[in-house]
């Protein structure tokens, strides 16, 4: 399965959780605030795995 | 109680993984699913993450993510890198780590040696980790509904200790289900089967546990946070305090990053038990969404912990397990004592396969075939096996024994981090030997040994001074009292936690001398080989030569393969073709690879090396083949250039000749009709001249009509003549042309008066159709007269006698002027019509009475109109007549009307 | 001495002249004006020589006399003629079974002396 472009966009995808797990972004919400009764980073954490994930399988299956 | 459960859990792994085996061995393989693939990836959730995640939670709030969130990066990150990985793994039948690190540098048994010593003494610790929480986790259990803490446990002595038994039944598992025969691919497929069925056992107790927590424990998220928050020391972890800080936590990324895919039991599994590299794309997401499904409920049963026992009384690790027994749930701790129990045992079953394969392959092997007793034996499979069990054994008791030994103090979390660190310093001399072509076995050699001594020295003794082991002054000041080798605190680098420091100083260590050594020495031929094949993925270039028999090499494969193995594959190879006498390179090389997936690389190259009379190639000759290759390429390139040139060349002569041929030929047609047509007239009038000249008394009748056709003849000459010219200097565009006004009308009466003499002879009628106002054209007019004059004339000879009319018509058409000339003689075929346009045709080949007429007055007339920027052309139908028209532009500001 | 000459030529003007040198010569002529006609004319009026030119319509000469000489006319006499005067035509024309070539124009009395040699010769 040699798609190039796959590859590079998985990459693409990889760069970008470096930088929602990163100082710039996360110290954001690095607050001791709760959102919606949960702690805000702890929640943006979370949130944040999860759409990582979600590019991830999109990007997989849209090159298939 | 517990202990019946246990057993009967365990007993359902033997199941799951003897169910999984039949069916490998009937061909219907359960694990060949991408879902599959992606959950037995999640043998990178241990105890670790069962029970030391909490701990660390309770600690650093989310501090324990990154340990999750570097592989999902990385899997994404570095698809490709593991699909690179898998698909040299697959063509070269290399089964380990430390196999592919020493294949890729030149079959190097040295570095082999090294990888698998520094993946020993690295995982080791990690090994006694899941005993240790089993054996912990137990014992709390046992004293339900007690609730006590690691530390209370007390000691217990070896035969009582479960972690004991569990040891040597996890032995007994792994030796049934990893050794049970030599396979050339290492794939286990009942061990992947149970791990994958483990994977679930874990994630289950743990969501189960999770969502008791809070939602039984507590009235959901909300309310745990928020009583949480109430308490300050438990509300400061919702922020990254600075105990992790963002340095800690970027560093903790990097290392999971490397340990998926360095950490043993993560190769085995994601290389090595590999079916299909497709598996890979499911594995992206699937196994990220695993553990994030798995780390959801960390935090909030840590704070649930904290909350619950918030006086410190039990230990944080064991919050996943004392929580449900406080709340006297004995079935739910029951299930998660299973569940770390499968978190534990996954790992130490996988992780001790790959070591066993490793410290075979890579370590004892290569020992073991320098001694000639052992080189020449019969029966080497039953050898390797038999290492492989000892191997796996005595991991497991070295695990145990560690535990026993050191294990006691520290947290669960940070022998995990130490191990990481190990399997990290294999990161640049295998990424590098990927990607780097310029990577040399020294230089890998050189970063290895460099940065696991760094690692040896910050992190491994630091480890042993806190269990009491080394003096713990050696830590605090020094070696010798000497501030700056602080193990801890290397030259100065302090306010970075142990592990972050531990990777800056090995990084650059590992990094520096790879790199540095590399670039200083020179590279071997076959290094250079290897590299080749490692980086670019190509195939083997023709680099071997030597010779061999086939029935050494058969005899070789047998020794391992057994002689229906072995004949099989060599049967295999040849491809129904017949097996010869010598073995080509082609074949050498198929056994070596057959031979590498049982013994490693290296030495499967020794033993087919013992077997073939191999001539080394120098760097030199390997240059020379090299250069030969491709200058043979540049070469036959060139010749292909310059054969295509010369075949356009020749195409382009022979067209030129074909035409010059053509014009040669036409010229010599032309040449010799217009002599034909000169001589004609003049035979007739030499020979009436003569007649008249010889024959006196010819009566005079006779003698002028003799005397009208010389007259006649000699007529006939001159126009010829005139037209040759004529013709000639149109052709070479030497005639004059002297452009005017011209009034067509004039022509046409012009012509016709001097045409009269003419149709009175023909006995021909002539009709002429003039317009009030005429258009003035721009044109020569004595050529247009010309045209007109051989119109008429041929309208005249070609009417029937007596009955002959001619019709000139003159109109204006458009922006041009338009003569028509009619008459009604035989008319000429629409085949001939092209024709009589050309030199010397005349209509009136078909015809008995050849005309009168040199044949050429239609060329010129169509020669001037042309000139003039008109069109000559002819309408006609057989029997009826011909019309031949001409146009000619009418002259610019001369439009009227 | 009377012999019957067949003319055959497309051009009137030099069949004018040749049947007035023939006549004068005491000959019979008649004349054809193309290769079929020379061919009947040579059935029907059995000439003792042929003065026949090259180009003529339809069939060439040299197609007349080969055809002539391939019907079985070896007795008769055949003069070719015509304004081609190369080498080539005439070893052509005599390949094909001529027995004199003479190219135009030519000298009357030359015409006329060949004439009288080749019908007083044997073949």
């Amino acid at each position: 399965m040699d798609r190039p472009g796959r590859s590079q966009r998985l990459v693409a995808a990889g760069m970008l959780g470096f930088l929602l797990f990163g100082y710039p972004l996360m110290a954001l919400f690095d607050r001791d605030t709760l959102v919606l009764g949960v702690p805000l980073l702890w929640a943006y954490l979370l949130v944040a795995w999860a759409a990582l994930i979600a590019v991830a399988a999109a990007l997989v299956r849209r090159s298939r | 109680m517990i202990v019946a459960v246990s057993a009967g859990y365990l007993g359902l792994l033997f199941a799951v993984a003897y169910y999984g085996d039949r069916r490998a061995a009937v061909g219907r393989s359960l694990i060949s699913n991408g879902s599959i693939y992606a959950l037995s990836l999640a043998v990178y959730a241990t105890s670790w993450t069962f029970y030391g995640s909490v701990g660390r939670a309770a600690s650093t709030g989310v501090g324990f993510l990154p340990v999750y969130l570097g592989p999902t990066v990385m899997v994404a990150l570095g698809w490709f890198v593991l699909r690179k990985l898998i698909r040299i793994s697959k063509r070269h039948r290399i089964t380990s780590l430390a196999d592919f690190i020493s294949a890729r540098y030149g079959k190097s048994t040295l570095l082999g040696g090294v990888v698998t010593v520094i993946a020993v003494v690295g995982i080791v610790p990690y090994i006694a980790l899941q005993l240790k929480a089993v054996s912990n986790t137990f014992r709390i259990l046992r004293r339900y509904p007690d609730i006590v803490s690691t530390g209370e446990l007390g000691h217990v002595p070896l035969l009582q200790d479960t972690g004991f038994y569990v040891a040597l039944l996890l032995a007994a598992f792994t030796i049934l289900f990893g050794t049970r025969h030599l396979d050339a691919t290492e794939r286990h497929e009942g061990m992947v089967a149970a791990i994958a069925f483990e994977s679930i056992v874990k994630l289950v107790a743990f969501l189960a546990v999770g969502a008791f927590v809070t939602f039984g424990v507590f009235a959901g998220f909300g309310d745990l946070f928020g009583q949480a928050a109430d308490d300050p020391d438990i509300a400061a972890l919702y922020t990254l305090t600075p105990e992790v800080g963002y340095g800690g936590w970027a560093w903790l990324m990097v290392l999971s990053m490397l340990a998926i895919i360095l950490l043993p039991r993560q190769w085995q599994i994601a290389v090595v038990e590999n079916v299909d590299e497709r598996h890979l794309t499911r594995a992206v997401w699937l196994f990220p969404l695993y553990l994030l499904a798995i780390n959801v409920f960390v935090l909030p049963i840590a704070l649930g912990g904290l909350l619950r026992f918030g006086d410190g009384s039990v230990d944080t690790d064991t919050f996943v397990l004392t929580l449900p027994m406080a709340e006297r749930q004995p079935a739910l701790a029951l299930l998660v004592f299973i569940g770390g129990l499968s978190a534990a045992t996954g790992m130490v079953i996988v992780e001790t396969i790959a070591l066993s394969t490793m410290v075979s392959n890579s370590l004892v092997m290569p020992l073991l075939l320098r001694s000639r007793a052992v080189a020449g034996r019969a029966n080497l499979g039953g050898v390797i096996l038999a290492i492989r069990r000892v191997t796996i054994v005595a991991v497991l008791l070295l695990g145990y024994g560690y535990f026993r030994v050191a294990g006691e103090g520290s947290a669960l979390v940070s022998i995990g981090l130490v191990s990481f660190a190990a399997v990290a310093q294999f990161a640049p001399a295998l990424l590098g030997g990927l990607f780097w072509r310029g990577g040399t076995r020294d230089g890998a050699l050189a970063g290895l040994v460099a940065g696991f001594t760094v690692w040896l020295y910050t992190l491994l003794l630091p480890s042993l001074a806190e269990t009491g082991w080394l003096p713990g002054r050696f830590v605090e000041d020094g070696p010798f009292g000497i501030a700056l080798l602080r193990p801890q605190a290397l030259f100065g680098l302090d306010g970075l936690d142990p592990i972050s420091h531990a990777m800056v100083w090995s990084a650059l260590a590992n990094v520096g001398a790879y790199v540095g050594v590399s670039l200083a020495r020179r590279v071997d031929a076959a290094e250079r080989a290897q590299a080749a094949l490692f980086v670019d993925e190509g195939a083997d270039a023709g680099l071997w030569r030597g010779s061999a028999s086939v029935a050494d090499l058969r005899a070789l494969l047998e020794r391992f393969l057994g002689a229906d193995g072995a004949r099989a594959a060599l049967v295999a190879h040849a491809q129904g073709r017949a097996l010869p006498e010598e073995a080509d390179a082609g074949l050498v090389r198929h056994v070596e690879t057959l031979l590498a997936g049982a013994v490693g690389t290296a030495s499967a190259r020794v033993m087919v090396a013992s077997v073939v009379r191999e001539e080394p190639l120098g760097l030199d000759e390997v240059m020379e083949i090299l250069d030969e290759a491709s200058q043979v390429r540049a070469y036959s390139r060139e010749l292909e250039r310059k054969s295509a040139e010369l075949e356009a060349a020749t195409a382009g002569l022979r067209a030129a000749n074909e035409r010059l041929t053509e014009l040669d030929r036409l010229k010599d047609d032309f040449v010799s009709t217009v002599t034909h047509e000169l001589r004609t007239p003049l035979t007739s009038i030499r020979a009436f001249s003569e007649i008249l000249l010889d024959n006196p008394d010819l009566d005079a009748a006779e003698r002028k009509r003799y005397l009208r056709i010389v007259a006649e003849e000699t007529e006939r000459l001159t126009r010829l003549i005139n037209q040759v010219l004529d013709l000639s200097k149109l052709e070479s565009g030497r005639a004059s042309w002297q452009i005017g006004v011209v009034d067509v009308a004039g022509v046409v009466r012009d012509s016709v008066a001097e045409t009269a003499r003419l149709f009175h002879d023909a006995g021909a009628s002539l009709d002429v159709q003039l317009p009030d106002a005429l258009p003035p054209v721009a044109a020569d007019r004595d050529q247009v007269v010309q045209v007109m004059l051989n119109l008429l004339s041929n309208a005249a000879k070609f009417c029937p006698p007596e009955r002959g009319r001619v019709l000139v018509g003159v109109r204006t058409e458009d922006s041009v002027v338009r003569v028509d000339v009619t008459d009604n003689g035989p008319g000429i075929a629409a085949a001939d019509q092209p024709a009589i346009f050309e030199k010397f045709r005349q209509g009136g080949d078909g015809l008995g009475d050849r005309p009168r007429g040199t044949g050429l007055g239609l060329a010129i007339s169509r020669r001037i109109i042309d000139h003039l920027g008109g069109t000559l052309w002819v309408r006609s139908t057989v029997g009826q007549g011909a019309t031949f028209s001409f146009t000619l532009p009418v002259a610019p500001g001369g439009e009227e009307g | 001495m009377g012999s019957r000459i067949l003319i055959v030529d497309d051009e009137p003007n030099i069949v004018t002249s040749l049947e007035f040198l023939m006549r004068r010569s005491g000959h019979e002529t008649a004349v054809a004006r193309d290769g079929d006609e020379a061919l009947a004319a040579v059935a029907s009026f059995r000439p003792d020589l042929v003065l026949l030119d090259v180009a003529l319509p339809h069939r060439d000469g040299f197609e007349v006399c080969q055809q002539l000489r391939a019907d079985g006319w070896d007795a008769l006499k055949i003069l070719m003629l015509t304004a081609k005067g190369r080498e080539v035509e005439v070893a052509k024309g005599l390949a094909v079974g001529a027995d004199a070539y003479v190219t135009k124009p030519f000298s009357t009395r030359e015409l006329v002396e060949a004439v009288t040699n080749l019908l007083a010769a044997d073949r």
